[in-house]
């Protein structure tokens, strides 16, 4: 408690809330947009609104890991997927269920259980796996990590590929409830902001960014790197598992092919567009990523884009976000949003609006500046 | 990063030679890079409190030492022993919470976060001590080290001065019994490098901890240190006080030459 009590001192405290409550703002004015577009919580638009919702909790989840260690992660769609599956297996009716998933035993067969439930079994089983495997992908160099983690991407669509009796292969799962709404879709990914940033600024978040740095020198300093690492893994594959079961009862039918190249492409993209080493660069690669795949698969289903007729091309959609990325990281390597999050941009444009009036106070006024 | 060793804490055994002592200190060390002997046969004890300087042409092996002591390198025989522990093996953050801090010759800041974190990063990883105030602690070093104005600064965007007061503020802020700085005074004028010497014998007497101290400014090394142990070739040519080196045939010949003539 006295730790407890140490960590949310008054600078910590500060700079969470200075950085969560512009981003919260944003998550919530998305809400109301769809409250107000959809009061019936049909449509298209609420749709993408929803899934756009769900796919922050995957970003941002990912940030936490890989933003703050500095190690990519291909796997982290295999979470997402295990949230999903441990979603059905609790979630599908009964009847339903003795025909998609034989091999289930007794007890989880009867199980038709509500939201909050599902949530919480998907969270615990994702940190579970992650917990195992993190064992041994923790302890290994940078670069073999990120290629385990690829490796465990391929090994988890190969177990929801072929395990019949659990995930009915590759016939994919139907027949979840509808439980994620816009209203609790936003507030799982305020949540989710919110523990990315206090992540961040806690002293776990410090190390584990000083060894995104320099590794040797974090070791040095008196950082277990290892367990900076492994820390991280755990609680951002339980968030991703979270995220994977919103989605599943969002979206009620699925498959393997979900949790795949093609998902990590979008989700890192998200990623390295806005920029890595922060949560507002997260939500803001996932808003802009969201927005373009929008337009172009207007384009690619109508050969239309803002009027202009357009050939019609299909792939088109990754093609461009995998041009948008490559431009990204050659221009502005560091995303859109670089190291400062979204309360630092607003305070340099408040600078520059005000020319000079802030800029040389306070700080840069002091003596020992150089 | 050397590979994790897997040794649970069975493997931090007392010596009855020197489970008492609180001293840092590298035993018969040899560190053999393939065919190059960076070193062979080193022994270099360090006490809280005392400053010592470690000198040697380049080459001689007093990075490797410095690497040794604070477990970046296994070493290829020999031990290490920090205080009554034997840390041969041990990670680089195992020695660092046992009280050993430390600084590179090529700085290496964590370059994208603020100063105030860097030094933070220090303080909330270094050896543990009952009821520390983190947060004033680092204040504190900030001050101490003329960086309160640029603590929310980047530590990439400072003049390379100021940086290497970042990592010993750093270093510092571990609250090490023992501080290794490798060639703190590279690139310092004259009145820079006496500004040091003033930081460092402050540092000696406010943190009472050991400091091991590698340059090859000998006009800072002679007036700081009250013992001297030079490297040449990866072993020990001599040690004693800076009049005994600095009176010693082989030291003259091999190394000094007219350099301390000069500067002395
Ligand atoms: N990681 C390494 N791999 C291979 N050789 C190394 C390594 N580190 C040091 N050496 C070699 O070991 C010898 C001693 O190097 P070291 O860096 O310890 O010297 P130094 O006394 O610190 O020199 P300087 O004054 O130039 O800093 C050198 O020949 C160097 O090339
Ligand atoms: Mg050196």
């Amino acid at each position: 408690m006295a730790v407890f009590a140490r960590l949310i001192s008054s600078r910590f405290m500060r700079s969470v809330l200075r950085t969560a409550v512009p981003l919260v703002v944003v998550l919530v004015a998305v809400m109301v947009v769809g409250a107000v577009m959809a009061p019936d919580g049909r449509g298209a638009t609420y749709r993408l609104l929803v899934n756009f919702l769900i796919t922050v909790v995957i970003v941002v989840a990912l940030q936490m890991f890989t933003g703050n260690s500095g190690i990519v992660s291909w796997g982290h769609a295999a979470f997402v997927g295990i949230g999903a599956y441990s979603t059905a297996w609790f979630s599908v009716p009964m009847v339903i269920k003795e025909d998609i998933f034989p091999g289930l035993p007794a007890w989880m067969m009867g199980a038709e259980w509500g939201l909050v439930p599902c949530l919480l079994v998907s969270t615990a089983i994702g940190a579970l796996a992650a917990a195992v495997v993190g064992l041994a992908i923790c302890r290994m160099k940078e670069t073999a990590m990120a290629m385990s983690t690829l490796g465990l991407l391929v090994i988890a669509h190969g177990i929801y590929s072929n395990w019949e009796g659990w995930t009915r292969g590759t016939e994919g799962v139907y027949a979840l409830p509808t439980n994620t709404t816009i209203y609790i879709a936003c507030g799982f990914a305020c949540l989710a902001v919110l523990l990315a940033v206090m992540f961040k600024y806690s002293r776990v978040g410090l190390r584990l960014q000083a060894s995104r740095e320099d590794p040797l020198s974090a070791e040095s300093t008196g950082v277990s790197v290892v367990r900076a690492r492994y820390f991280a893994w755990v609680a951002s594959a339980a968030m991703s598992a979270l995220a994977g079961s919103l989605w599943a009862q969002f979206n009620l039918a699925f498959g393997p092919a979900q949790f795949y190249y093609a998902q990590v492409f979008a989700i890192l993209s998200m990623l390295v567009i806005g920029g890595l080493a922060t949560v507002s660069g997260a939500l803001v690669g996932a808003g802009i990523t969201t927005v373009i795949f929008e337009v172009l698969r207007g384009v690619e289903n109508e050969g239309n884009l803002f009027g202009i007729e357009v050939p019609q091309i299909s792939g088109l959609a990754q093609m461009i976000l995998a041009l948008i990325t490559l431009l990204i990281l050659i221009f502005r390597p560091n995303g859109l949003l670089a190291w400062w999050e979204l309360d630092g941009w607003i305070v340099k444009a408040r600078d520059r609006f005000w020319k000079g009036g802030r800029k040389l106070a306070p700080d840069a006024g002091e003596k020992g500046g150089e | 990063m050397p590979a994790e060793q897997g040794q649970g804490p069975a493997a931090v055994v007392q010596s009855s030679e020197t489970a008492a002592d609180g001293t840092l200190s590298a035993r018969e060390v040899v560190k053999h890079f393939r065919g190059v002997h960076a070193l062979d046969g080193v022994s270099l004890t360090l006490q809280p409190g005392e400053i010592v300087g470690l000198i040697g042409p380049n080459g001689s092996g007093k990075t490797t030492l410095l690497n040794v002591l604070s477990g970046i390198y296994p070493p290829t025989s020999g031990r290490v022993w920090c205080r009554g522990r034997d840390v041969t093996t041990r990670k680089p953050h195992v020695i660092a919470h046992l009280g050993v801090g430390r600084t590179f010759q090529n700085i290496r800041l964590f370059s994208h976060l603020t100063v105030r974190q860097n030094v933070e990063v220090g303080s909330v990883s270094g050896r543990k001590v009952e009821g520390v105030d983190h947060q004033a602690d680092v204040d504190r070093l900030l001050d101490r080290f003329s960086l309160s104005g640029s603590a929310e600064a980047q530590a990439l965007s400072l003049p390379y001065g100021a940086q290497r007061r970042v990592e010993i503020a750093r270093a510092l802020a571990g609250r090490p019994l023992f501080l290794l700085l490798d060639e703190p005074a590279a690139g310092m004028n004259e009145a820079e490098s006496d500004q040091l010497l003033e930081t460092i014998m402050g540092v000696r007497k406010d943190f009472g901890c050991g400091v091991l101290i590698v340059d090859h400014d000998l006009r800072l090394i002679m007036r700081l240190c009250e013992r001297i142990h030079v490297l040449a070739e990866g072993v020990t040519l001599a040690t004693g006080t800076p009049q005994e080196v600095r009176a010693d045939r082989q030291v003259i010949d091999v190394f000094l030459g007219d350099a301390l003539k000069d500067d002395v």
